[in-house]
């Protein structure tokens, strides 16, 4: 499995502001295997701002990163012009490498903002890239919000798997 | 109809007639209490490798794509 640690370390080059979220941020909250999630992509929730985005894109490319929106390639040429439009409609870009690196750079996050995420954020490191990840209490109040199906799934093995792996421990003073 | 046969045909129609619940999703207290002891855990301070997942996520993928069907009547007792 592709490593997110070279694409980390390429958003950190260029100072892209992102959180990590979804299940992909909730796995690296996992004190046990017994929480790891089995998931291909990856959640960057990026700010409404068209030059972080365009930085983000130039850092996928970097890595070798295919842009697509909507199954299509993203259009060229890919400037701050088309990173506005984009923003406007807070459209989802996805990267993906040849292996099975899936990112998804998406503008939305359900029930929150980017600034009501970012300041709470935490850091986790993978292969020593710093990581910056939403916190786990808004990773799942989001799927709440979000409500799918899927998420409804998430919720409920995540709650039993923290119920079982953490019961009998004593809560931290 | 033997009786695994009779169970196995009343979990599926079990399944079939099951429907996903509606409406919000409420996060019971419990789990939210949940969430903020591992937040706490020091398992994950701030800084914390967790490469770890990485591998358990790499291993599982191992295990899938390695995996195969074993025809009905040649599995090991």
């Amino acid at each position: 499995m592709t490593s997110f640690a070279p694409l980390a370390r390429a958003f950190a080059e260029r100072d892209v502001r992102y959180v990590l979220i979804g299940v992909s941020g909730a796995n690296l909250h996992a004190h046990s295997a017994g929480v790891v999630f089995t998931t291909q992509d990856r959640d960057v929730f990026l700010p409404p701002d068209p030059a972080n985005l365009l930085l983000a894109w130039q850092a996928c490319e970097a890595c070798g990163l295919t842009l697509t929106t909507s199954n299509a390639p993203l259009e060229e040429p890919r400037d701050l012009f088309l990173a506005e439009r984009f923003v406007e409609r807070r459209g989802l870009t996805q990267a993906r490498d040849e292996d099975d690196l899936q990112v998804d750079l998406t503008l939305v996050m359900a029930g929150f903002t980017f600034e009501e995420v970012w300041p709470e954020r935490t850091f986790f490191s993978i292969a020593g890239a710093e990581i910056p990840v939403a916190r786990l209490m808004h990773i799942v109040a989001s799927k709440a919000a979000a409500g799918r199906d899927r998420d409804r799934l998430f919720l409920a093995t995540h709650e039993d798997n923290l119920r079982q792996l953490l019961q009998g421990e004593e809560p931290a003073k | 109809m033997d009786e695994v046969t009779r169970r196995a045909w009343a979990a599926i129609e079990a399944a079939l007639a099951w429907k996903p619940p509606e409406g919000p999703i409420v996060l019971s207290g419990e789990y939210l209490r949940l969430v903020e002891r591992v937040e706490q855990l020091p398992e994950n301070r701030p800084g914390t490798d967790k490469t770890w997942t990485e591998r358990v996520l790499a291993q599982w993928k191992h295990a899938v794509e390695n995996s195969r069907k074993i025809p009905r009547g040649t599995q090991r007792e």
